[in-house]
């Protein structure tokens, strides 16, 4: 039995556009038509000049671990604009015995119905959200050792509260700090980054502006294990010319490095807290924990 | 100890409650730290976000554009007419917040908390003219407020109620402009508009029942082993705008005037809060 | 209190004539229909059987559940609240106790709606928990007020349809039990002060108590046999023999 609470409403809505978009784009269409009708050559890709950052630069980020109480672990993530809640629950024991061996990893990415502007998010489950959850569950299960927790669940959820682009990489790095504060032993914590490419210029970070601008635009998302040097996924969609797939990849590289070493300094601040909350000399649980200490001598 | 909380939970509680005291050190009628903030999410016409101790809401509304049924109809339309709810709330308690609640279907909780809040803005009695999408009201705007949970740990009625109504006077609604019919537009150089609400609260304020004790704004914990739970709400003329109780006790009047005097008493700390807000 | 005459020609704190049977459904351990006029309601009860959804069961007490069918449409989720209000009334009147890991399904269907849904359907469970003779430490009684001023003058309007309902200033709905003073369940939706609160408790109070004493009433005939069914029994017998004579003779 599934519900849409706003059978209540038998109106028919719809969010409506900015005016004067609409006349922007109204205009834009036609020019486009008639440099379609002056030349064969269609020149659609569109010039774009960031103004208050840099091509290679990243948004502030914000993140915070332990924020739900009632789940094993969870993170807070913040990229100016676009938030991100995750919540871990687990490992749990499972009544079911299929997964004999190894955990079996749940992930669930939700758009809150506010979250987006342009797009109407439903109550129910719908395909792009299906979908960026298989990425974010490809992304981070090369990391985590499962096979430790036999015959259990590991629930991963992702609420997105506000979208300002770059959702899928807040959620894989949220998801993968969230993992960490739940203790999951996993090998290194997944940071990502991603990238647009607009004509010749890439874009880190992108914003959601950024991302609608061309239809088509070819997009890079790179997760990877820093300290393993290992690349969990790739992805790479549009129309990319070789060595601009090459470019970006590496962009992206270093960009979640960045990203890793913003992560390690604020799981080892959380601990700091905890222990500090704890008591001095309690021990400590948790097995991420101390191989990111580890990590802090290496 | 915490064995014994484990084993004997509500033994655990009531060698607290002998002594007047719970034990995350509040009295019975100490209310957990109470924050609010407004407007954070960008993408929506209005926002806030409100924490109670660890439970944590945030709110938004989203603005959409609609025709309204027409009135020329007869019979009951009009009766209906006369209730048409330009508002649409909803309250998801998803997984996220605890592992309590299941993604696929929503929980009871979140269904009749979502019904009591519906009704509860029916009673803000706004009048129709500030949902006019264009001057003559030819379409109108429909706000559909969603409130999530983040954090569920007890209490979710006041947050959400505090959610909602800060959420509300937090709405900025713009003129818009209609092309042809069934095209809206909104119009971003005209001045935008706030509901008129301004004088309007919602003072909440809930309760669990242990054996015979009242303890206010309950845990989660607490909630679990409570006998019964009583919310009250407020409005600015110290009227009941709503009034719950349900248990597998009963409760005496008695019972009831303490907890309707409790939360008058929050009256002044829940006015400074969303008013602080909202300048 | 001056008396007011309501458009349906009632009295302000007049309740509207109540019909009950019990035992109407075959299958079920327990089953009672309860009439108001136009409001009209048949619950079902079955059990205690075993727990359907192992989740849900507890370890000390049976489980009680409660689905409200609406007569027109499929449930929605206002329907949600009024199950979650009506199970939290019945269960404390339930001795859940004493059938551990058990479960108690109330199914409620509602032929028509006319106002005073959930007061009806608490009467009609109540009716039907003792037609299955479960084990109860007593009767519960409910009855929904709502609340006019007409002219600065405030009135309760006893058990409102649902025209009173959508135009009063406020709707409270109780439910007593016959065995403590205590208020089992109380749901208040509209503006309605401190004082006018207590004073409508009071009334919900003993209007309660009469629909509990009906109640007690409808069940004691149905157990013991009614002295005017029992007349009336005889009179159709004595008809039916006279039109057997009749026949015969012709």
């Amino acid at each position: 039995m599934k519900i849409d609470y706003r059978s209540g409403n038998s109106i028919k809505t719809q969010i409506p556009l900015d005016y004067k978009e609409y006349l922007k784009r109204k205009e834009d269409k036609q020019q486009q038509q008639q440099q379609q009708q002056q030349s064969t050559q269609p020149t659609g890709a569109i010039t774009y000049k960031r103004k208050d950052r840099l091509d290679e630069q990243f948004r502030q980020i914000f993140m915070k671990t332990g924020i739900v109480t009632q789940a094993s672990g969870s993170c807070y993530l913040e990229i100016e604009k676009t938030k991100v809640l995750c919540s871990v629950y687990g490992p749990r024991a499972t009544p079911k015995t299929e997964l004999f061996e190894t955990a079996k990893l749940n992930c669930e990415l939700k758009y809150a119905t506010f979250s987006s502007n342009k797009e109407k998010f439903d109550y129910l489950e719908n395909t792009k959200e299906k979908d960026q959850s298989l990425i974010i569950y490809q992304s981070i299960i090369g990391s985590l050792r499962l096979d430790k927790y036999p015959k259990t669940v590991v629930d991963v959820y992702i609420l997105v509260l506000n979208d300002d682009g770059d959702v899928l990489v807040s959620a894989i790095t949220a998801a993968s700090m969230a993992l960490a504060d739940a203790g999951v032993e996993m090998y290194d914590m997944v940071a990502s980054c991603s990238a647009v490419c607009i004509k010749d210029a890439t874009l880190i970070n992108p914003t959601a502006q950024e991302e609608t601008l061309t239809e088509g635009a070819g997009k890079i998302l790179v997760s990877k294990m820093p300290s393993h040097n290992n690349i969990t996924q790739l992805i790479q969609t549009g129309e990319l010319n070789y060595n601009n797939v090459l470019e970006s990849v590496n962009l992206c590289i270093d960009g979640s490095d960045k990203i890793y070493s913003i992560m390690k300094q604020n799981l080892i601040d959380s601990l700091l807290r905890q222990q500090k909350k704890d008591g001095d000399g309690n021990e400590i649980n948790g097995i991420t924990t101390n191989a990111a200490d580890d990590q802090m001598e290496e | 100890m915490e064995a014994f909380q484990k084993i004997h939970p509500l033994e655990f509680y009531r060698k607290f409650l002998e002594r007047s005291v719970r034990p995350d050190g509040r009295s019975l009628t100490d209310i957990r730290k109470t924050t609010l903030s407004v407007g954070s999410i960008t993408t929506c016409s209005g926002s806030s976000f409100v924490k109670i101790g660890n439970t944590s809401v945030v709110c938004g509304i989203r603005a959409e554009v609609g025709e309204p049924p027409s009135i020329n109809q007869t019979g009951i339309v009009s009766n209906q007419s006369k209730n048409h709810s330009y508002i649409f709330v909803n309250v998801e308690l998803g997984p996220i917040c605890s592992n309590a609640f299941s993604s696929s279907k929503p929980s009871e909780k979140a269904m009749s908390l979502g019904t009591q809040l519906n009704a509860l803005i029916n009673r803000l009695d706004i009048p129709t003219t500030d949902f006019y999408f264009d001057n003559e009201g030819k379409a109108r705007w429909y706000l559909y407020v969603d409130i999530y949970c983040l954090d569920y740990d007890g209490n979710i009625t006041d947050a959400s109620i505090i959610a909602m109504l800060s959420a509300l006077k937090n709405v900025t609604l713009q003129q818009g402009i209609i092309v042809e019919p069934n095209q809206y537009f909104k119009d971003s150089e005209q001045p935008t508009r706030k509901l008129s609400i301004q004088n309007n609260y919602f003072i909440p304020l809930s309760f669990a029942v242990i054996d015979d004790y009242i303890l206010s704004d309950p845990c989660l914990e607490e909630e679990k082993l409570s006998s019964g739970q009583i919310t009250i709400t407020f409005n600015e003329n110290q009227e009941i705008c709503l009034l719950l109780y349900t248990g597998t006790n009963g409760i005496a009047d008695d019972h009831l005037k303490k907890c309707i005097q409790l939360t008058k008493n929050r009256f002044d700390f829940i006015n400074k809060l969303v008013n602080e807000n909202n300048s | 209190m001056s008396q007011i005459k309501r458009l349906d020609g009632r009295f302000d704190n007049q309740i509207r004539p109540i019909e009950t049977e019990q035992g109407l459904l075959n299958k079920a351990d327990g089953s009672a229909k309860f009439t108001q006029n136009k409001s009209s309601v048949l619950a079902a009860v079955y059990g205690p059987i075993e727990v359907k959804n192992p989740r849900k069961e507890k370890i000390l007490k049976s489980v009680v559940e409660v689905t409200f069918t609406p007569g027109l449409g499929n449930s929605s989720y206002q329907d949600k609240e009024k199950e979650l209000l009506i199970r939290n009334a019945v269960e404390s009147v339930i001795l859940t106790t004493l059938h551990p890991r058990t479960q108690i399904t109330v199914v409620i269907q509602v032929y028509s709606d006319d106002g005073s849904i959930i007061s009806c359907s608490i009467n009609a469970v109540c009716l039907a928990l003792l037609d299955a003779g479960i084990e109860m430490n007593g009767m519960i009684g409910s009855v929904t007020l709502s609340y006019q001023s007409i002219d600065n003058q405030d009135i309760f309007y006893f058990d409102p349809d649902l025209l009173e309902e959508i135009e009063s200033k406020a709707v409270a709905i109780f439910a007593f039990g016959n065995n403590s003073n205590n208020i089992i369940m109380s749901k208040v939706e509209g503006k309605l002060t401190e004082d006018l609160y207590f004073l409508a408790i009071k009334n919900a109070r003993e209007a309660c108590d009469k629909i509990i004493a009906f109640m007690k009433l409808a069940v004691k005939n149905r157990i013991m046999g009614n002295e005017q069914q029992q007349q009336q029994q005889q009179d159709q017998k004595i008809k039916k023999e006279e039109q057997q004579q009749d026949e015969a003779m012709k």
